[in-house]
């Protein structure tokens, strides 16, 4: 039961916009007369909410998938609909500062979506960091346009493949979710270490056959690389590019 | 191609080919009936599930030759389109948006209902029109963020790369989207084929399909969006007067649009997904599919009130079961179970079984979703649930 609610409280965050729903359903069981609208947007969510607080259905549901995604039963509930409803309603009469009102509570109760920490201004049309497009550009001109190995590092994986697919990585977005927290990839553990080292670096780049070793320049010294038998082609915004002339050729590969 | 060209086809295959679509499924209804936006969202709902219709069985029986879904999907689609045109003509064509028939009646002297009321009240009318101007006000700051901000999600790693990978290989999910590396078929979460109709556009418009999913989708998925929530809030109006109906809908929208700006509260709102991964098909199921599941119900009862139910509410509810196999792998059981237990709540409220029938009918594309669902989850389900090996073995 306190997985439960601690869904609902997950799903209500840091808002009052669950809030402004409830108050929403109670002027509607008090003052709906529809019998159709009364059935549809008030018995009916309160069966799927008797549903969703009740255990066995969580874990029933958890045996079909993740239990992280049981939120998603709070979408049968149509929240946004039910609260602009009850508003026009309720200022049925006098719309013009009803509307306002309801506008100023939902303002009040909710949280502006564009002030995400996710949502920036875009800086191509693609909608991906432009660094994450100059870097593959450079290494997809290096490659003749072929299959490629590149080792890139964490900041970098999440968008370089939604650009390029004959781009592949030693590892991807999936090393940086919760639920691998505990897996164990030499490249991915060597970039995240505080002070980089480049011998493990490179030593585990080569064991995943790595063409490209991407850097932030500003973490490497460029004559461990050197030693190391890596080849620098370029700084690309604030990248270092290395070639490993060791790497076998992937051009023939298809995927 | 020309980017102008090019913007042309994304609005023919992603937009047009669509809403002709649209005309099939809205013939059922009577000629009044034929509104524009159920036309429009009725289309997406083909389109959606043809799709579907389509690519499973090709994703599971034909090695996922995307190439032959593109193929096959860019000749049946305006094929529907054709029928739909040609099938509403024959039943007396369709009515034009609201506004149009107002100008239109207005350029001709002639007169409209719509005309009529607003001489009538003038002050509704006065009203009405200040909140339409403020809704498209809120709704073209939405398209605009849109466009020029970018939404960094993580799960657009999986989804965005995997429309590009068959945009680029011709092949749907037999490569790891994280990696690049081959790997056996994920069914479960390749049955939701939303990133390869996006990709099939892409490759039907010659663009590149991260460009097509980030800047240019959200102009056809939050319109949509909007439209099923002036379905749902025009059904929901459905017992006020002509006069109170026409300045409370468009308050409804902008309450609406407030709440999409303003529903960022968690990560896991309806609004956060329709305006930060507005591409994803969860997405779609929870600002769509769900609101159109809660409008096929409310047409039931009105028509129910009326006497006769017709097939309309029972079409869109198939489009939408079968539409939702699209969106994630769970939303053909969510919307199923929805329907069916909205189906029971008019069947207590009106005392009129037989609603449950047709009910169950009507959901037949998502209980034949779910054996396929249940058969692929069967080994996990007896194993206990989930655990990380799993997912391991989904994600590669």
């Amino acid at each position: 039961m306190t997985e439960i609610w601690i869904t609902i409280l997950q799903y209500a965050g840091t808002g009052f916009l669950l809030i402004l729903y409830f108050v929403s359903l109670v002027l509607m069981f008090l003052r709906e007369d529809d019998r159709g609208n009364r059935a549809i947007f008030l018995y009916l969510p309160l069966i799927f909410l008797a549903l969703f607080i009740f255990p066995p259905f969580r874990s029933l549901y958890g045996r079909f998938d993740s239990t992280a995604t049981y939120y998603r039963f709070l979408w049968l509930l149509p929240m946004s609909a039910t609260i602009a409803y009850t508003a026009v309603k309720q200022f049925s009469t006098w719309l013009k500062p009803g509307i306002l009102i309801a506008g100023l509570l939902v303002v009040m109760c909710g949280k502006y979506t564009y002030e995400n920490e996710n949502i920036l201004p875009a800086e191509n049309r693609l909608h991906l960091p432009q660094m994450a497009i100059d870097v593959t550009d450079f290494i997809m001109n290096e490659s003749g346009g072929d299959y490629t190995i590149v080792s890139m590092p964490p900041g970098l994986v999440q968008f370089v493949r939604q650009y390029e697919s004959k781009l592949w990585l030693p590892y991807g977005r999936e090393m940086l979710l919760p639920d691998f927290r505990n897996y164990h990839h030499a490249v991915y553990e060597a970039y995240i270490e505080e002070e980089l080292d480049p011998d493990a670096l490179i030593g585990a780049t080569r064991q995943y056959n790595c063409n490209y070793v991407v850097v932030e320049a500003v973490r490497v010294e460029e004559e461990d690389m050197e030693r190391l038998g890596m080849e620098l082609l370029a700084n690309v915004d604030g990248y270092n590019i290395y070639y490993d002339p060791q790497s076998p050729d992937w051009s023939s590969m298809g995927g | 191609m020309g980017a102008i060209l090019k913007l042309l086809l994304f609005f023919i295959w992603a937009g047009l080919i669509p809403v002709l679509m649209g005309l099939l499924p809205t013939s059922y209804l009577a000629k009044h009936r034929r509104r524009s936006h159920i036309i429009i969202i009725s289309g997406y709902l083909c389109a959606f599930s043809l799709f579907e219709i389509l690519g499973v069985p090709i994703l599971f029986f034909l090695k996922g030759d995307f190439d032959l879904l593109v193929r096959l999907y860019s000749i049946i689609s305006p094929l529907m389109a054709a029928a739909g045109v040609i099938r509403c003509i024959r039943m007396g064509g369709a009515r034009l948006p609201a506004i149009v028939e107002v100008l239109a009646a207005r350029r001709m002297n002639a007169e409209n209902e719509t005309m009529q009321l607003i001489r009538q009240k003038r002050s509704s009318a006065g009203q009405a029109i200040l909140f339409w101007a403020v809704f498209l006000a809120l709704f073209a700051f939405q398209i605009y963020m849109a466009y020029t901000r970018a939404s960094y999600d993580g799960d657009d790693a999986y989804y965005v790369a995997q429309s590009l990978i068959s945009w680029q290989t011709g092949t749907m999910y037999r490569w790891d989207p994280y990696t690049g590396v081959s790997t056996s078929l994920d069914g479960r979460h390749a049955m939701a084929m939303l990133p390869m109709w996006i990709a099939a556009i892409s490759r039907l418009c010659g663009t590149h399909s991260t460009i097509v999913t980030h800047s240019m989708i959200p102009m056809i998925f939050l319109p949509l969006s909007d439209l099923c929530y002036y379905a749902v809030g025009k059904a929901l109006l459905y017992k006020e007067s002509p006069a109170r109906r026409l300045r409370m809908l468009p308050a409804f929208m902008i309450v609406i649009a407030l709440i999409q700006i303003y529903g960022n509260v968690s990560i896991y709102t309806p609004e956060t997904f329709l305006l930060m991964r507005t591409w994803q098909g969860k997405t779609v199921f929870a600002n769509v599919l769900i609101p159109m599941t809660f409008y096929s119900l409310l047409l039931i009862t009105h028509r129910l009130e009326e006497g006769r139910i017709g097939k309309f509410p029972w079409i869109v509810m198939v489009l939408v079961n079968t539409a939702a196999g699209l969106c994630t792998s769970l939303a053909p059981v969510m919307t199923s179970m929805l329907f069916i237990a909205g189906c029971l709540c008019i069947a207590l409220s009106y005392r009129y079984k037989k609603v449950m029938f047709f009910g169950l009918l009507s959901c037949i594309p998502g209980f034949v979703y779910a054996v396929i669902i249940f058969a692929l989850l069967l080994p996990n389900f007896l194993a206990g649930g989930l655990n990380i090996e799993f997912l391991h073995s989904i994600f590669g």
